[in-house]
């Protein structure tokens, strides 16, 4: 409802939001406290600019909002940088390198009709002989999740989360835009075995090009699914990628994450087991069944079998999307795409703001779960920003620095607190205390977002220390 | 039937409730602010650090039963105890004592514990409603510890306030921003008897 | 050095735990709410959190008066005790008490005893007879015994909560913070019946919005549907209940459809409402062997009527219909109003029963007359609305109030003040010279709660202890105190002995009351310190106490079933001079009457003029915009407020709280007519009119309380 009225009228002003909670039979001040938390809700008229994107991409790659010109946060159409302030469909030129993931749609069901010829524990087994693990991050065994809300013995829910706010990463919108029948296809396996009694796709709340493609795929394959999942679209906010803060946002409450445990599996979208899978994650099941579990483990590590979509961009010739064994070398990656687009590559921003930098002389370390580099890089997501001569690593650090603290969910005081003292530290060159501030917010944050917010910065100083003095 | 037991600094104590209550019932005066009796555990405080099984946890968070052996006093739970503190600290400004019944507890806790150095001074924001007769609302006081928006919603079902916005901007509010008065308040007093600052203090004598 | 003292709200029947902090001169520094109190869970309310500044206010009562030349002049203690019994005792025969649903357990034990014992007469009665007698009376005949059958917590684990003629979240507002718990974090689906919307309607399944004076339509019209859906239980009629083939025949008058109509709600909804009743669902947290229940909620618009124990009655029916008793999460809740309403009819202060509801008979009054040494008169007493409208007949002519003002609570109040100034002689005994004190021969000053010893039994059957926190305000003296005096210094002109009336504390006082019923036998002030409060029945020392009742057989053998129908919907209908009907009830910030609370700042700051809520139909009718100053006419009186307008009333309803401000209130409006049964005046329903109201004041009884706009207020 909060979409649809911005929608109307551009923006949701209090009056708005208060008819909206009598509709909803809600008070007051928890729709207010909801809806004040999401960075794409606009609490006042908007000004009639052009917007221009400045996510982390676009600005190595000279994005400045001119004269009657807006900045916005990351669009997501990173290979586009510079790229305007408004979604598009991934266009199917991005796709660089194509394994089984991103390879054309297929044709037929052979994946969902052999998982369905299977029972729902064999189909477990399936899954989890081919060792597939999530993609959204923290690369969680896929079976080991299932069964841990399967033995609760009750009702279960399936979220699959399509949030992708992670700048620099844009694989989910790909396969929503250009290969949603592979998707389909997983979540029909996973609803199959899971046999969920609500399923949940939760997508970016400005994917609206990727919304429309999954919904037209939808609506031209009604039969494939037991029935039809709810379509959410949600308002922002790079929290929303933790698990819990998902489930509140689903539940209508404010997007801050839940003390864990309960973890979802036991206790989740209102109460109920809950699994989340990422829309990678899900894709994948299509491959794992129509191929089989042997076929899907000679790719990829004997840990980490299959492949990751690496999402490149930044001041690299050929940005887009590259689908790479897991256990590639960082390295390996830029080699494919081209190299620089001026002098030599200086830097790769591994895992977003939840990552770090590596320098070339790590560029040998292998994209795989777990941490690249004690001091922050991840394969994460897949989300790997270039820096080639032009660019200002000062600069770019800074800005992950104040991703973090204007992405805090604000519930904790590590984050809330620390992290901005971090960005002003780090501005005034005031080195000093700054490994106290970095420590506090990586060990007593609540959620991950606080927990992994130190890593840029904590590279950063430790590969290029005499930038930060 | 022995009862599940873990090990707090050197000691065996009963592993019921959180750790954090674990630990309170031991006799450990570990500082803690966003607890209440009256709540479910909230965990945005951050104060109740200790080490467990090596690594450093918020006790309030954990099953008491979830861990083996914990330490209080190691130097890493003291030193992160003392940074979570001093962000906390500044964020409370320099004023009259006095408040509700918890009022005092969030400068005592940190008058009390070694807490790292100078941090700058944030405030929450600048607002003071007086408009309820029975209590004023200083937001200059408010570490966001989240007990008062609990109690209105959790305890006591009535959400007249919430948390609004997010990162710096979050905020105790009423209704849509409305002032206590406006709102669906009824003066219940049950975040006023939560505050562990004088962000939410009684405005009247009880007695003359 | 500041205490901290445990002990109970003084404010409503819900009988939160409080604990009070003490400075050390003396001062109540802040009440804080009790997290180990089973009955309020951590939760207090504006009144009992902010609240208690009356117990120091200046107007507090601090001498005994007594009325010479006209004029109430202070005396001592000495004088106005001896003038007291001297004059009682010259009127025994004619004389009636009110006791105080405010006061302690041990209080109303000894002013019953006073009555019975030393002035002969079973006259005595409190303001449940104003309030929630028609529950009692039903209660007794139908069940056996008059109080809630379940606890709180069976609240929280019902799967449905049918809510009637009441409003929790104004009046109740921790039992309405656990209902909302219910229903947002446990699933439970509720069900409001009730002519004004609620603010719990906001998270109503069902509203059924019905006409004031239709209840027994509705009760019947929910049994018809759950009859007609073979939804009854079977087994628990066959088993435990008599009078079943009777009440079937009465209900069969009339269809679902035709009892839908005359209640004015839609007939879908009420076979909705009924088979929710019926067959509540099962929840998620619910485990198997649990059979989920129903919990029945009443209060005043259920029995403030001419037809209100027929009311009564008809819900009572539908509970044994379907069984939802006797088990958890699931009972019959009479909602009590005052703090100690329960304990102070528990303690006898009832003209037709003892301590305990125990009856007249051998078998009850026997152990009464063995313990106080003398024989007790057997014939019933009569009911305080009778004791007020006999008072003109010369059958009483003096009376004994404590802890109550008639002259606030009584219907038709022009009426009610003509009858107590014909009296011979009027004790008053409070804390406060009110409407009625003002009118004494004799005021005594009396302690608040936080200056005495003593117990309250809450609405869930909890007994629970009151400890006094302060001493005394200038010379009051606890009630109990003053009751016993009074009894050492009349007995002996009756021939008792006056060490009947001698207790070293308040406990000993206890101790007598709980060896006279059984049901009581268990407590004593030394057990309520260690074990905090318990619920009766609890027959000896080692039993926990009863969380709900009726599980396996009702006191009075089998459920009785009653049929009624439906009657006349009020005695007073509307009419072309007087077109609306007035509806009373309470509001948030205010205790009934407003005697205590509009000696608290904040509260009367937040309602300081009296809200009267207009359909906007009607308000548009008459030219009148929200917050314009109105006059209620009625055929006995006026009332002065500001318009509210909202559609939580029905067209042609009004709905007024009944608390006195500015020098208005509703009972000069409402009407003194009286349920046959219980004597219970008819506050719910009456004609009126309304009017937009000139600013030069009200012309009421002489006093121009306003010369300006009203202050400005929101009332909710």
């Amino acid at each position: 409802m909060l979409h649809a009225e911005r929608e109307r009228s551009g923006w949701l002003s209090r009056d708005a939001i208060v008819a909206i909670a009598a509709d909803c039979r809600i008070p007051i001040a928890e729709a207010w406290e909801a809806a004040t938390s999401y960075p794409d809700f606009p609490l006042s008229p908007p000004l009639p600019e052009t917007r221009v994107c400045t996510g982390l991409s676009c600005v190595l790659n000279g994005a400045q909002p001119g004269p009657g010109e807006v900045g916005t946060s990351c669009q997501f159409r990173c290979a586009d940088a510079p790229s305007p302030g408004e979604d598009a469909a991934f266009p199917e030129l991005h796709i660089r390198r194509s394994g089984p993931l991103l390879a054309p749609d297929p044709v037929d069901w052979a994946g969902l009709e052999h998982a369905r010829s299977l029972a729902g524990a064999e189909a477990l087994r399936v899954v989890a002989d081919s060792g597939l693990r999530g993609r959204g991050g923290a690369y969680f065994p896929v079976a080991r999740k299932w069964e841990g809300a399967l033995a609760q013995e009750r009702p279960v829910a399936l979220i699959v989360n399509g949030e992708e706010g992670e700048p620099g990463v844009f694989k989910d919108r790909a396969i929503l835009c250009r290969r949603p029948k592979r998707f389909l296809e997983g979540l029909a396996i996973a609803m199959h075995v899971l046999a969920p009694a609500v399923t949940v796709v939760f997508l970016n709340g400005e994917a609206a090009a990727a919304r429309a493609s999954l919904e037209a795929c939808l609506a031209g394959n009604e039969g494939m699914l037991p029935y039809p999942p709810l379509v959410m679209s949600g308002g922002g906010g790079y929290v929303l990628g933790e698990e819990t803060t998902l489930i509140n946002a689903i539940e209508g409450r404010k997007p801050v994450p839940r003390l864990r445990p309960p973890y979802p599996v036991e206790s989740g979208l209102f109460g109920i087991p809950t699994v989340v899978n990422n829309v990678e994650t899900v894709t994948n099941l299509s491959l794992v069944f129509r191929g089989g579990p042997e076929l899907f483990r000679e790719t990829g590590t004997a840990d980490a079998p299959g492949t990751k979509l690496v999402s490149l961009s930044g001041r690299i010739r050929h940005p887009g999307l590259y689908e790479l064994p897991m256990g590639t070398p960082v390295g390996a990656v830029f080699a494919a795409a081209g190299g620089a687009l001026e002098g030599e590559i200086v830097a790769a921003l591994v895992g977003g703001p939840s990552g770090g930098f590596l320098p070339p002389s790590e560029f040998h370390r292998p994209l795989l779960p777990g941490p690249m580099h004690p001091t922050g890089a991840v394969a994460g997501s897949g989300g790997i920003v270039v820096l080639d001569s032009t660019s200002d690593i000062r600069a770019a650090a800074l800005a992950m620095a104040a991703f973090n603290a204007d992405e805090s969910c604000g519930k904790c005081t590590p984050c809330r607190e620390g992290s901005p003292r971090v960005h002003e530290s780090l501005a005034a060159r005031d080195v000093a205390s700054l490994d106290e501030l970095l420590e506090v917010v990586g060990v007593a944050s609540l959620c991950g977002l606080g927990q992994m917010a130190p890593g840029p910065v904590r590279s950063a100083l430790h590969f290029w220390p005499e930038l930060f003095a | 039937m022995t009862l599940p037991a873990v090990l707090i600094d050197g000691a065996g104590v009963v592993a019921s409730g959180s750790l954090l209550d674990a630990v309170l019932a031991a006799g450990i005066d570990l500082p803690h602010l966003c607890k209440d009796d009256n709540l479910p555990p909230i965990g945005a405080c951050r104060t109740c650090l200790v080490e467990a099984d090596g690594r450093i946890v918020a006790s309030c968070s954990v099953p008491a039963a979830s861990v083996k052996e914990v330490n209080t006093s190691s130097e890493r739970a003291i030193r992160l105890r003392g940074a979570v503190l001093a962000l906390t600290a500044a964020m409370i400004a320099p004023g009259p004592g006095g408040g509700g019944p918890l009022g005092g507890t969030a400068r005592a806790t940190i008058e009390a514990h070694p807490v790292a150095g100078a941090v700058f001074a944030r405030s929450t924001g600048e607002s003071v409603d007086t408009t309820n007769p029975f209590f004023s609302f200083h937001e200059e006081e408010c570490i966001l510890c989240a007990r008062c928006v609990t109690a209105c919603q959790a305890l006591q079902h009535i959400s007249a306030i919430g948390m609004s916005g997010r990162a710096r901007e979050t905020r105790v509010t009423p209704g849509a921003g409305a002032t206590f008065r406006d709102s669906i308040c009824t003066s219940c007093g049950s975040c006023v008897a939560a505050c562990p600052t004088t962000a939410l203090r009684p405005k009247m004598e009880l007695s003359p | 050095m500041n205490r901290s003292i445990r002990s109970t709200c003084p404010y409503c029947g819900v009988g939160c735990g409080i604990v009070l902090t003490v400075d050390d001169a003396d001062r109540i520094r802040w009440v804080d709410d009790d997290p180990a109190n089973l009955s309020s869970v951590g939760m207090l309310c504006v009144k009992g959190r902010f609240g208690t500044t009356y117990v120091n206010h200046p107007d507090r009562l601090r001498v005994p008066l007594i009325r010479r030349d006209g004029e109430l002049q202070p005396a001592s203690w000495e004088e106005a005790l001896s003038v007291v019994a001297e004059r009682l005792l010259a009127s025994r025969g004619f004389v009636g008490s009110f006791a105080s649903a405010k006061a302690t357990n041990e209080d109303a034990f000894l002013q019953q005893k006073l009555l019975r014992l030393v002035l002969g007469t079973n006259n005595i009665d409190h303001c449940t007879r104003l309030c929630h007698s028609p529950s009692v009376e039903a209660m007794l005949q139908q069940l056996g015994s008059g109080a809630t059958s379940n606890s709180y917590i069976d609240y929280e684990e019902a799967s449905c909560l049918l809510v009637v003629g009441c409003d929790p979240g104004s009046n109740h507002p921790v039992i309405a913070s656990r209902m909302r718990r219910a229903i947002d974090s446990r699933g439970a689906r509720l069900i409001v019946v009730n002519p004004k919307r609620i603010d719990l309607c906001d998270r109503a399944a069902i509203f059924l919005q019905t006409r004031p004076g239709a209840d027994v339509a509705v009760f019947n019209g929910m049994a018809r549907a759950i009859l007609d859906a073979e939804c009854e239980e079977f087994d628990f009629i066959r088993r435990r209940t008599e009078g079943y083939e009777a009440w079937l025949a009465a209900v069969r008058e009339k269809t679902v459809d035709e009892y839908a109509e005359i209640a004015g709600v839609d007939a879908d909804a009420l076979r909705e409402a009924a088979l929710l009743y019926a067959r509540p669902p099962r929840l998620d947290w619910q485990p198997a062997d649990h059979v989920p229940g129903s919990c029945l909620l009443w209060g005043m618009g259920v029995t403030q009527h001419t037809n209100g124990t027929d009311n009564a009655r008809a819900l009572l029916n539908l509970a044994l219909l379907t069984g939802q008793v006797g088990r958890p999460g699931c009972g019959v809740s009479p909602l009590r109003g005052q703090n100690n309403v329960q304990g102070c009819g528990d303690a006898g202060c009832i003209p037709d029963s003892l301590p305990g509801y125990q009856h007249y008979d051998e078998a009850g009054i026997g152990p009464f007359e063995k313990r106080w040494g003398s024989p007790l008169s057997r014939v019933p007493g009569l009911k305080a609305t009778d004791m007020v409208e006999q008072i003109t007949s010369g059958a009483i002519r003096a009376m004994y109030i404590v802890g109550e003002n008639p002259l606030l609570s009584e219907p038709n109040l022009h009426h009610a003040e003509a009858a107590f100034r014909a009296l011979d002689f009027l004790v008053v005994q409070d804390l406060f010279l009110h409407e009625t004190a003002q009118l004494a021969d004799v005021v005594l000053p009396a302690c608040s709660f936080a200056e005495k010893d003593g117990t309250f039994t809450n609405s869930e059957r909890r007994v629970q202890r009151v400890r006094p926190a302060i001493v005394p305000v200038g010379e009051s003296r606890p009630d109990w105190e003053i009751v016993a005096e009074l009894g050492r210094r009349m007995a002996p002109a009756v021939g008792i002995d006056p060490a009947q009336f001698s207790y070293d504390s308040a406990a000993r006082v206890f101790d007598e009351m709980a060896a006279l019923w059984p049901s009581l036998a268990g407590l004593s002030h030394a057990r309520l310190d260690r074990d905090g409060g318990i619920q009766w029945p609890c027959p000896s020392e080692g039993h926990p106490g009863t969380r709900y009742m009726y599980a396996e057989s009702f006191p009075r053998g089998a459920g009785r079933f009653i049929p009624v129908l439906q009657r006349e919907f009020s005695e007073e209908q509307p009419d072309a001079e007087y077109p609306l009907v007035l509806n009373t009830g309470r509001v948030l910030y205010h205790w009934h009457g407003g005697t205590i609370t509009r000696r608290v700042e904040g509260l009367v700051e937040r309602v300081g003029v009296i809200p009267v809520a207009i359909h906007p139909d009607d308000a548009l009718a008459s030219g009148i915009g929200p917050g314009d100053p109105v006059v209620v006419l009625s055929r006995r009186g006026r009332l002065g407020g500001e318009a509210l307008v909202t559609d939580a009333v029905q067209p042609g309803n009004l709905f007024v709280p009944f608390v006195k401000l500015e020098e208005s209130a509703a009972n000069f409006l409402t009407n003194n007519v009286y349920d046959p049964d219980s004597r219970i005046p008819e506050y719910k329903v009456c004609a009126v009119r309304v009017e937009k109201r000139r600013m030069e004041g009200l012309g009421l009884g002489g006093d121009d309380a306003t010369a300006g706009p009203p202050t400005a207020s929101r009332g909710r």
